[in-house]
């Protein structure tokens, strides 16, 4: 999924609200934003420190946005055995 | 003979593609069942021939409209076994099956019903009764079920003693889309009917599974989606006694509801099911349904169910055999008492969540993770990060259940 303040406009007509149209957007760029502060995060990190900030999705929701960046190539994972996890970090974060 | 399944899978298209070069693993039929070429032609010969509404125009195209949209119903009816086609209403899904049925009981603020329903629920039939509760307008009673998804008739007794006879709804899951565990309804509905109450059956997860009679189980209200049992999404439907029906309140009102109207305030409801479906309806959806429970019965559903029962065996007794403690399965540890899925706790070794994204990754199987709907049944039994959940239906194969059992160990081998 495109965020929506970043889908091109193919109507050509004037945007008329600037605000996301339903929570997993938000759930979209908090993500992004969560893995701009933290580095990296395993998914169970993800959900705590979604859910700790009040948003207001069920934390199944998670997983899914997680898949759907990661396949618009906005973020990337990789498994930590040593965590026994998946880390998602920002392409830009990964050395 | 049993279910040729091979021949089967040729009914469904989904199951053809390639990913990455690899066939398809389709383990989430618990939340969406793939659709067979039988329905899908169906929905579209109703927008490529002959779109129209039912019941109102006098043209060709809506005469056959609603020549098919009764025969959807009528079809369904026998399916079910149920006295009478319009005791069918076509609905959206379980979820406002369940909403519709609840109306039989009085939610007037001093009329105060008692609606019954079980811990394992899912939001589907649990959220709307917390809502009303939560306003004053019935009382709830939530029976607490095990892990091992076993009903409680003693319990459940003594519950339905305390409510006010006549003045009650028990609201069962029928099977669980987590322990995998069937209820006995038909004692259920003794004891429902004995203090004169009245007995709606969650079956998103037992109508397309097993084959259904709904006079032999007396139930009263049976609520289903025809998107779990390969029919088109976005359809569902209540199958109600008709005197109950009668005698209940719509959802929605509107065009198509009544048979005549007059100002300033009279208007004379239709006889169900057709006050219940207001406005133009999903026809596609319903003529599909009728092909839906063509498409099953024509396979079979004895088969389906032994077929399932076959799968379900496969996958417990070869997670048990290499993963063993590991894991734990939620519901009945015979698998003759199971439905053909499994919400798997992964005792915190790894989360769920990332299991089902390396499952498509690694091998194309596509599964469920979380908390299925059923958040307040989890946290109760303190599975906080939720549970991996495969389920399987007529079109997988014993190789398919083998292929999710490996890939799991597999998992497992690598990061716990
Ligand atoms: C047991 C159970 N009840 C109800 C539902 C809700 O079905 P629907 O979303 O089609 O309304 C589901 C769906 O997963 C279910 O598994």
């Amino acid at each position: 999924m495109i965020l929506w303040l970043e889908r091109p406009n193919k109507f050509n007509v004037p945007t008329v609200f600037k605000m996301s149209m339903k929570d997993q957007d938000k759930t979209n760029t908090l993500i992004l934003e969560l893995l701009k502060d933290m580095k990296e995060a395993t998914t169970t990190e993800l959900i705590k420190e979604a859910e700790s900030l009040g948003i207001n999705e069920c934390s199944d929701r998670i997983p899914a946005a997680l898949a759907e960046l990661n396949f618009q190539g906005l973020i990337t994972k990789i498994i930590s055995r040593e965590k026994k996890a998946i880390i998602w970090t920002l392409p830009e974060n990964k050395n | 003979m049993g279910l040729d399944v091979n021949k089967v899978r040729t009914d469904f298209p989904a199951l053809h593609q390639l990913k990455d070069g690899k066939p398809i693993i389709y383990a989430d039929s618990a939340c969406m069942a793939l659709k067979p070429q039988q329905v899908i032609d169906a929905l579209v010969a109703y927008y490529t021939e002959y779109t129209a509404c039912a019941g109102r125009s006098p043209h060709a195209f809506s005469l056959k409209t609603t020549r098919l949209y009764d025969d959807a119903r009528k079809d369904l009816a026998r399916f079910i076994n149920a006295k009478n086609p319009a005791e069918i209403v076509w609905v959206r899904n379980t979820t406002e099956a369940l909403n519709l049925g609840s109306h039989c009981l009085s939610l007037e603020e001093n009329g105060k019903g008692t609606i019954i329903t079980t811990s394992e629920s899912h939001n589907s039939n649990l959220v709307k009764w917390v809502r009303l509760h939560n306003l004053g307008k019935i009382e709830l009673k939530i029976m607490e079920m095990p892990l091992t998804g076993m009903f409680n008739l003693e319990e459940f007794t003594e519950i339905v003693e305390k409510c006010e006879e006549g003045n009650f709804l028990a609201s069962l899951n029928h099977t669980s889309n987590v322990t995998a565990a069937h209820i006995p309804e038909t004692e259920i509905a003794q004891i429902v009917h004995e203090r004169d109450g009245i007995l709606q059956l969650d079956a998103a997860q037992s109508f397309p599974h097993r084959p259904i009679d709904v006079q032999k189980m007396e139930v009263d209200l049976f609520a289903a989606s025809m998107h779990k049992a390969c029919g088109p999404t976005g359809m569902g439907f209540l199958y109600g006694r008709y005197d109950l029906l009668e005698k209940t309140e719509p959802l929605i009102l509107g065009g198509e509801t009544v048979s005549d109207v007059h100002y300033p305030h009279d208007i004379k409801l239709l006889s169900p099911p057709t006050k219940f479906e207001a406005g133009l309806q999903n026809y596609a959806g319903a003529i599909a349904s009728g092909a839906t429970v063509e498409y099953l019965a024509s396979v079979g559903m004895d088969k389906i169910q032994s077929h399932e029962k076959l799968l379900s065996r496969t996958m417990i007794n070869n997670l048990r055999e290499t993963l063993g403690n590991k894991i734990h399965i939620l519901g009945p540890e015979n698998p003759e008492q199971r439905a053909a899925l499994a919400a798997i706790d992964l005792k915190g070794q790894i989360n769920p969540h990332e299991v089902a994204i390396l499952m498509d990754e690694m091998k194309n199987i596509f599964l469920r993770s979380g908390f299925h709907c059923t958040h307040a049944f989890h946290h109760e039994k303190h599975l906080d990060v939720g549970t991996l959940r495969p389920s399987w239906y007529l079109y997988n194969t014993v190789e398919e259940v083998n292929i999710f059992v490996e890939t799991l160990q597999e998992i497992f081998d690598i990061m716990a």
